[in-house]
């Protein structure tokens, strides 16, 4: 039965792929099935704690109203696919989320110790920095004795 | 003395006070002041001012609103709109009594704006009223607990009925 087998060769891969048409229009319409709010709402508790960890999400928030705003006119193959794109670049910032809050910790310690370290900076270094501008200005100058005064 | 004591002490005095407004600066933004959400109501060009007078029964009618939020995180908010008169009002604390006609959606990050331009019927007016408002909501997603939540922000606009 060679006929049979080579059959059931081409006719596997095209139920197979027939199956994944039908499985990606189904996840296209989870959202639907899954509710607006249901949805919007734990992206949008990913975005806060991504942004509590001083991650930009900016551009994802309004990937985001975008996406609710075409839920709203109708479209809601257009939002899944943007929720969907949002869902994506979240999981791919939950990685970052440590390194980013690290590096931000860093930045703000360096700038407060910065700030602390200007007033005893400043108390110490500013005599000396004034003298060798006072003795530089003046390089020049000659001293006479019983020159008049200027 | 090249450099005066007393006017190196003012300039002394002048980095601390530097040094230490710098400081409670940094902090401030770390911790983020006071949050709040801010709702608007715009006329059809979206500034303020030249809003519509009177309206018919059913008739559509052309605003804007202006959503802020300045909760220090993204914020998923919602806009209600309804039809009552002066006994029906929102309070901070309750709603409006009257049914919902109408809602929109939006998300925004802290510290931006949203401006939305909305087409609201005057439907349903309470029975022999001659002077409507027209109110609008503004609701939070409590994202800890899954459900809307009034923010006690909300704008009126008193429209005469004509008939």
């Amino acid at each position: 039965m060679p006929g049979l087998r080579v059959g059931c060769v081409i006719r596997l891969p095209l139920l197979v792929f027939m199956l994944l048409v039908v499985l990606a229009y189904l996840n296209s319409y989870s959202v639907m099935a899954e509710g607006l709010d249901e949805v919007v709402g734990s992206l949008v508790r990913d975005l806060e704690e991504l942004r509590r960890s001083r991650v930009d999400v900016s551009s994802l928030t309004s990937s985001l109203d975008e996406a609710v705003r075409l839920w709203e006119s109708g479209d809601v193959e257009g939002a899944s696919r943007v929720l969907e794109s949002v869902r994506f670049e979240v999981e791919r910032l939950k990685g970052e989320a440590p390194r980013v809050y690290a590096l931000h910790v860093a930045r703000v310690t360096l700038t407060v110790l910065a700030l602390l370290a200007l007033p005893p900076l400043f108390y110490m270094l500013f005599p000396r920095l004034y003298l060798r501008l006072w003795f530089n200005s003046r390089r020049g100058w000659v001293v006479v004795r019983g020159a008049p005064r200027r | 003395m090249l450099l005066d004591d007393e006017v190196f002490a003012v300039l002394t005095a002048v980095v601390i006070i530097a040094s230490v407004l710098g400081v409670a600066m940094v902090v401030r933004d770390e911790i983020g002041g006071e949050r709040f959400t801010a709702i608007g109501l715009l006329d059809e060009n979206c500034r303020i001012g030249d809003y519509p007078r009177y309206a018919y029964p059913n008739q559509t009618l052309k605003l804007c609103l202006y959503i802020y939020n300045h909760m220090g995180e993204p914020v998923y908010w919602r806009v209600v709109y309804k039809v009552g008169d002066n006994t029906t009002l929102p309070t901070t604390n309750t709603t409006s009594p009257r049914p919902a006609i109408a809602e929109w959606r939006g998300v925004l990050d802290h510290a931006f704006n949203a401006t939305r331009r909305v087409d609201v019927v005057v439907r349903e007016p309470p029975v022999n009223a001659t002077r409507v408002a027209l109110i609008f909501e503004l609701y939070t997603y409590n994202t800890a607990e899954d459900r809307w939540e009034y923010t006690g922000r909300w704008v009126h606009l008193y429209i005469d009925i004509r008939r």
